[in-house]
């Protein structure tokens, strides 16, 4: 059973966050409703990241969410050199770069929906390493720098919409209703960018005529490689159609 | 064997060697991609600073923009912008709310035919024409319309824009809307102007009423003089003749002074109720037998209050009004007469405030030739007279105004140029009862008995003395207050009557009276004056003296309010 949701936080400080079901009101709590009926649930995953440079590198040192070393040296200089100078070290999270694992063929042409994205946090406070956002990493686990292009994002996220509901139209299958849940750092003011991104799946949908719900969010749930996983950096599009 | 391996070795070293070449490559397409991946990270850093950069450029640009729609919109003053083709390019919420229009309604509406009155139009034009021609700012005022047609008066300071090739683009008005403080600022200087208006009839009127008073001395002593001469001469004398031709001209030297005083609200003597009605019938009867081409018509109220007033008085207001009424009319006319009883509350709207209560109203009204504005604002005026040189003193109204005015009144004027006028007369109603007039004495009484007479000017004392004599009295005179209280505490047994002139040095004749009153609760006194200040003799005659004698006044009238006052009980 495919599994769509959402993380939120409270405040930056991650102080518990309260939740509402019915008449119940729980604090740290997870809410979800089972959808049954004749339609049939369409999604897409869109990050838009893709591998910097294609090179894997082995995990050698880490601590839960706290990425020390890659191939043996610390990760942190590895990083340094990619950008040419620290002022990365002063983002939180970092702009541009993100952790990706591949989960499709190791040297295949690169798709973005074989990829888990993983948002780097920041450097640690003693300059170490760096955070990332879900602690599912270990030693050994082959990992690639990803660029978070914005470009890209924008671009994947107006590809992907446009292909979902080329999808259901293929299909024969009639939309219903369209639900988008998307990261708060794929925004106009948290990427850099000009134009908003949801606003392009907006008009997609809107050519469509279906009715769209959406709303921001911490981290993205989605079934990737028959898994529900955590994403980050995520756009996730489900559009249910008339069966 | 040996040569399968060794074919097999050969193989392997050159299998190892196309290994090695493959790690070579694959090393330095490694490095491709890594100094590729390097670039392309680099390369979006760099554009990503220049869009924050841009982004931080365009917030603090929205920001400021923000920042001075916020001011613009928040100001109380108005900003307006018109564009070059005369519309409506934008109208801030303060002149919006003034003008009662939402922003939908106003933009792209021509500016001048929306918001400017049809006379303003051309006048506006020419100055937005003269602003962009010499590319200054301007201050000007002008009014602007509402929605709704009213009028704002608005101080604007106008300012072109152009574009940087020195095209006009639009002009920019900031206003202020200065309609209140305009209001309230000819408000102020109509108070101003009554406040002088009122000061200089004050001046006036206190100068008329010395000159009044002293004039009267002087008469008095006159008429004194000329009554001791005829009383000691035949009538057959052909002297006598021309004595009684002094006397009246004493006579109308005393009108004139009556005038004045009148002006001066300092003739005020003989107050109580009185029927104005009677007063205007008596006098428009005598008036009319004088003017023959006037009709007459009374409209007089049956019901009328009566009003607390000098009969005497009134009958001047009266005869100055039909005078001047009667000058209007040339050729003839009517005189319309009504009498009616109103409040306080039907005179709204008038410069004056009337104190609240009961009023009677007469109107005067003619068929002449009207006035003018300017006529009419300074109808009231001492000396101020329309009439040829040697008909009009100038004082009949001015009289009038100061005695109505004196009586807690207020006068009107209504009139158009050609289409006559209508003097509006309000005095306040009393509940007192009508009294009937006493006619003085008409003939000389004389008598015995002892008379301080107490006058600070040397001819009354003279003449006095021997007018008193004359009619039979012994005299005792004394030039001050402080002399007649000490004359009178060492005679005043014998002492029948005092006549104390009201105005005197060292002591007046109020408080002279308040002493003499001491020494004798009972004593007779006369008020003797060339004026009565206002309020002054009738609070002395309520404080119980006898009677007030106005100069200049003849020896039978003399004679006749001294046997009055002796004789009763």
């Amino acid at each position: 059973m495919p599994i769509i949701g959402a993380g939120v936080i409270g405040d930056y400080a991650f102080n518990p966050t309260k939740q509402f079901c019915g008449s119940y009101v729980g604090s740290q709590s997870v809410v979800g409703v089972a959808l049954t009926g004749s339609f049939r649930p369409y999604f897409r995953i869109m990050h838009g990241c893709t591998p910097l440079d294609g090179v894997y590198h082995k995990i050698t040192k880490i601590e839960g969410s706290a990425l020390y070393e890659i191939d043996g040296k610390p990760i942190v200089e590895i990083i340094d050199k990619l950008y040419g100078n620290q002022d990365w070290r002063n983002q939180r999270p970092v702009n541009l770069l993100t952790i990706g694992v591949n989960h499709g063929r190791r040297f295949g042409r690169p798709k973005e929906g074989n990829y888990v994205n993983r948002l780097i946090t920041g450097i640690l406070p003693n300059g170490e390493g760096i955070g990332i956002f879900e602690p599912d990493f270990e030693i050994g686990t082959e990992i690639q720098f990803m660029l978070r292009d914005n470009t890209k994002m924008i671009e994947s996220a107006m590809k992907n919409s446009v292909e979902l509901m080329q999808e259901i139209k293929a299909d024969g299958r009639e939309p219903l209703f369209g639900l988008y849940i998307d990261c708060a750092g794929r925004t106009a003011t948290c990427s850099n960018t000009t134009t908003e991104e949801a606003a392009e799946v907006q008009e997609v949908l809107k050519q469509y005529n279906t009715p769209l719900f959406g709303f921001y969010s911490v981290v993205e749930v989605a079934p990737l490689l028959q898994k529900s996983r955590g994403l980050d950096w995520t756009g996730v599009l489900i559009v249910l159609a008339k069966e | 064997m040996a040569e399968e391996n060794k074919t097999l070795k050969a193989r392997c070293a050159e299998l190892e060697r196309l290994l090695d070449k493959a790690r070579e490559e694959a090393k330095y397409y490694q490095q491709i991609a890594k100094d590729s991946g390097r670039g392309r990270l680099r390369e979006i850093d760099r554009l990503s600073r220049l869009i924050t950069e841009r982004k931080r450029t365009e917030e603090a640009l929205r920001k400021e923009r923000d920042f001075n729609k916020t001011l613009i919109e928040a100001s109380p003053t108005f900003f307006v912008a018109i564009g070059a083709d005369g519309k409506t390019l934008m109208m801030n919420k303060a002149m919006l709310q003034a003008l009662g229009y939402d922003s939908d309604e106003v933009i792209g509406t021509d500016y001048l035919s929306t918001f400017v009155p049809e006379r303003d139009r051309e006048m506006l034009s020419e100055i937005f024409r003269t602003l962009v021609k010499q590319h200054q700012p301007t201050l000007n005022e002008n009014y602007v319309l509402t929605k709704d047609g009213r009028e704002r008066l608005v101080e604007w300071h106008g300012r072109p824009i152009f574009k940087e090739n020195g095209q006009f683009d639009f002009l920019f008005g900031v206003g202020i809307d200065i309609t209140e403080r305009k209001r309230a600022e000819e408000e102020r200087k109509k108070l101003e102007a009554k406040l002088q208006q009122a000061q200089k009839l004050e001046a006036i009127g206190t100068l008329a009423g010395g000159i009044a008073h002293d004039f009267n001395n002087l008469l008095m002593g006159i008429q004194g003089n000329v009554s001791l001469m005829a009383m000691d001469i035949d009538p057959t004398h052909p002297h006598y003749e021309r004595l009684k031709s002094i006397e009246k001209q004493i006579q109308s030297g005393a009108k004139l002074t009556s005038h004045l005083l009148g002006y001066a609200r300092k003739g005020r003597y003989e107050i109580k109720p009185v029927d104005l009605n009677q007063l205007v019938e008596e006098t428009s009867e005598t008036f009319g037998r004088t003017r023959k081409g006037i009709t007459i018509h009374r409209d007089l109220a049956e019901d009328l209050f009566a009003v607390e007033a000098d009969p005497g008085q009134i009958e001047q207001v009266l005869l100055n009004l039909y005078v001047n009424a009667a000058d209007a009319m040339h050729g003839g006319g009517d005189l319309i007469l009504k009498t009616m009883n109103t409040t306080h509350k039907d005179m709204k709207g008038r410069l004056y405030d009337p104190k609240p209560g009961n009023y009677v109203v007469l109107t005067v009204t003619d068929t002449g030739i009207g006035m003018d504005r300017e006529t009419m604002d300074r109808i009231f005026d001492p000396f101020f007279t329309t009439k040829e040189m040697g008909r009009g003193t100038g004082l009949g109204l001015a009289s009038a105004y100061g005695i109505i005015k004196g009586h807690g009144g207020y006068v009107d004027v209504g009139s158009k140029k050609g289409h006559g006028t209508t003097f509006s007369v309000y005095l306040p109603a009393s509940e007192e009862k009508v009294q009937k007039a006493v006619k003085n004495a008409e003939k000389l009484i004389k008598g015995t008995e002892t008379i301080l007479l107490a006058d600070d000017e040397e001819i009354i004392l003279k003449v006095g003395r021997e007018l008193l004599e004359a009619m039979g009295y012994r005299v005792l005179t004394v030039r001050d207050g402080k002399e007649a209280i000490e004359v009178y505490r060492k005679n005043w047994d014998d002492i029948d009557i005092v006549i104390l002139d009201m105005v005197m040095p060292n002591m007046d004749g109020g408080e002279a009276y308040d002493h003499l009153k001491e020494i004798n609760p009972n004593i007779k006194v006369v008020l003797s004056s060339g004026f009565s200040i206002d309020g002054e003799a009738s609070e002395i005659l309520a404080r119980g003296c006898n009677g007030f004698i106005q100069k200049p006044f003849t020896i039978k009238e003399l004679s006749g309010k001294i046997r009055g006052i002796l004789d009763k009980e």
